[in-house]
């Protein structure tokens, strides 16, 4: 692990509980936006041919 | 016995899987410097906010239960521990639905569903309105930082919850 050099910025816990659920609500959206790409059909042609490799084993 | 997952990576450690009735999910590894409230400690780049989502949903209702989901997810935290040696993961429960227990639970059970070396340590944090949000911790026990990190947490808490 690399120490930091950056200064101290201590945050409130408002400050810490908005910015994971905005987090969230930005995983959210990413998440639904991933669902309509070409790169999700490959992923999900992937796992089931991993699911089906497994069953014929 | 789990379902087939992949791990995607990109920035925020992305993996997915299909359960038996073709719901898609994902689990995320956010890196988040800013939990512990200082960004300078050694272990913050360390850090990651745990999230699951479902991607997609063909049955248009929540999900039944499937105790798959639990083993499955079990061995995608596994698998990144063993990826990101020296990790970190939080977990926060949203309140803004009164489920934030509900969601502790299902937390709890992905977590106690195996044993990695791991621990779980959880607390509950408030804000100034005096909404309560349980927040857990999962870390390796061999984690240099150990100490360190859990009285981190315990001091957001504690402090936190103290000025209420």
């Amino acid at each position: 692990m690399n120490t930091s050099s950056k200064k101290p910025v201590f945050k409130s816990a408002d400050e810490i509980i908005r910015l994971m659920l905005e987090s969230k609500k930005q995983s959210k959206i990413e998440s639904q936006e991933f669902a309509k790409t070409q790169e999700f059909q490959d992923m999900l042609v992937r796992l089931r041919a991993m699911k089906k490799k497994k069953n014929a084993l | 016995m789990h379902y087939e997952f992949e791990f995607r990576g990109g920035l925020n450690n992305n993996y997915g899987f299909e359960t038996e009735l073709g719901i898609v999910y994902e689990v995320k590894f956010r890196p988040s410097n800013y939990l512990f409230g200082d960004e300078t400690t050694v272990y913050a780049n360390h850090i990651y906010e745990f999230i699951i989502e479902i991607v997609y949903n063909p049955l248009g209702k929540n999900p039944p239960l499937d105790k798959l989901i639990s083993k499955t997810i079990s061995e995608i935290i596994k698998d990144f521990y063993y990826k990101k040696d020296g990790s970190v993961c939080i977990y926060i429960c949203d309140s803004s639905d009164g489920r934030q227990e509900l969601r502790r639970r299902k937390f709890d059970d992905w977590f106690y569903s195996e044993e990695y070396g791991l621990i779980k340590i959880d607390e509950k944090i408030r804000d100034s309105k005096g909404n309560v949000y349980p927040i857990s911790l999962i870390i390796q026990r061999e984690n240099p930082y150990f100490i360190e990190i859990i009285d981190g947490f315990r001091k957001i808490a504690i402090e936190n919850n103290e000025n209420k």
